[in-house]
């Protein structure tokens, strides 16, 4: 069997990263025929994801690296995101109070809902001084 | 295609003038600030009727959501009201996740929404 194609690429904590990512995103997708509802989905998740990393984890206007991570195994595509800032679990969030109105509901905590409603499977762990989060969805659902 | 946000006087019979902002191409991190900065002058205006028409909108982010939860709040403190226009499949599928959807006043099409926007010109002034 053929190694699964994959590729990586390199962030500075930089809200104008995100474009750069989103592009790379789009660029190896269209590559795997990724069909655009997955696209879609893994473009949202990934934006989630950085705003989150370069906002609250290492705070915009600070240095750091972020490291992307994207791999087809067989019919899923699977994302990672590695950084280097202060342990932090985005998934410990609650979720959003959804029964309150759309505005009254508090800032924060709809981007990783988000994520972990698209994705098939969001796990975090914490190792060796980085956040990774890996994120995982089928290309066969719509 | 980074943002684009148009604004437009929109007056029409059987209608209450309203203000049309349409916005075209990604609502993401990146494009979150510029639009709350193009949202401002709109806001501090204090539109009695702001619609949102989305149809050129290709992809939303929670920021992008923020920022739409956000005008809606300022316009409704000031007594005025927001409605949405026209959203593609894929905005619509995250105002679905995040139960954005019935609060929100969501119009498929331009003809609904000239519906409504008559509608409500009656519920204000009685005509019939």
């Amino acid at each position: 069997m053929a190694p699964a194609a994959s590729a990586d690429l390199t962030l500075r904590c930089d809200l104008n990263e995100v474009a750069r990512a989103d592009a790379w995103l789009q660029q190896f997708c269209a590559g795997h025929g990724v069909v655009e509802d997955a696209l879609y989905d893994l473009r949202l998740c990934l934006d989630e994801v950085l705003a989150n990393v370069i906002r609250h984890g290492y705070g915009v206007g600070e240095n750091g690296t972020i490291l992307v991570t994207i791999e087809c195994p067989g019919d899923r595509v699977r994302l990672e995101v590695r950084d280097a800032a202060a342990p932090f679990n985005p998934l410990d969030a609650a979720d959003p109070d959804l029964d309150v109105a759309p505005e009254d509901r508090p800032i924060g905590g709809l981007g990783i809902f988000l994520v972990k409603q698209l994705m098939d499977t969001v796990s975090y762990d914490y190792e060796r001084g980085e956040n990774r989060l890996s994120m995982e969805r089928s290309l066969r659902r719509r | 295609m980074a943002l684009t946000v148009t604004v437009i006087e929109r007056r029409r019979a059987q209608s209450p003038p309203a203000t049309v902002v349409r916005l075209a191409g990604r609502l993401d991190t990146a494009a979150a600030p510029q639009a709350e900065r193009d949202f401002a002058p709109i806001l501090a205006g204090g539109p009695k009727v702001l619609v949102i028409d989305l149809a050129g909108l290709e992809f939303i982010s929670s920021a992008g959501l923020r920022l739409l939860f956000d005008a809606r709040r300022s316009v409704q403190e000031r007594g005025g009201e927001v409605v949405f226009s026209s959203p593609q499949p894929a905005i619509r599928k995250v105002f679905e996740i995040v139960r954005a959807l019935p609060d929100l006043a969501v119009f498929a099409s331009d003809e609904e929404l000239d519906d409504y926007l008559a509608t409500m010109q009656h519920r204000t002034t009685g005509e019939v």
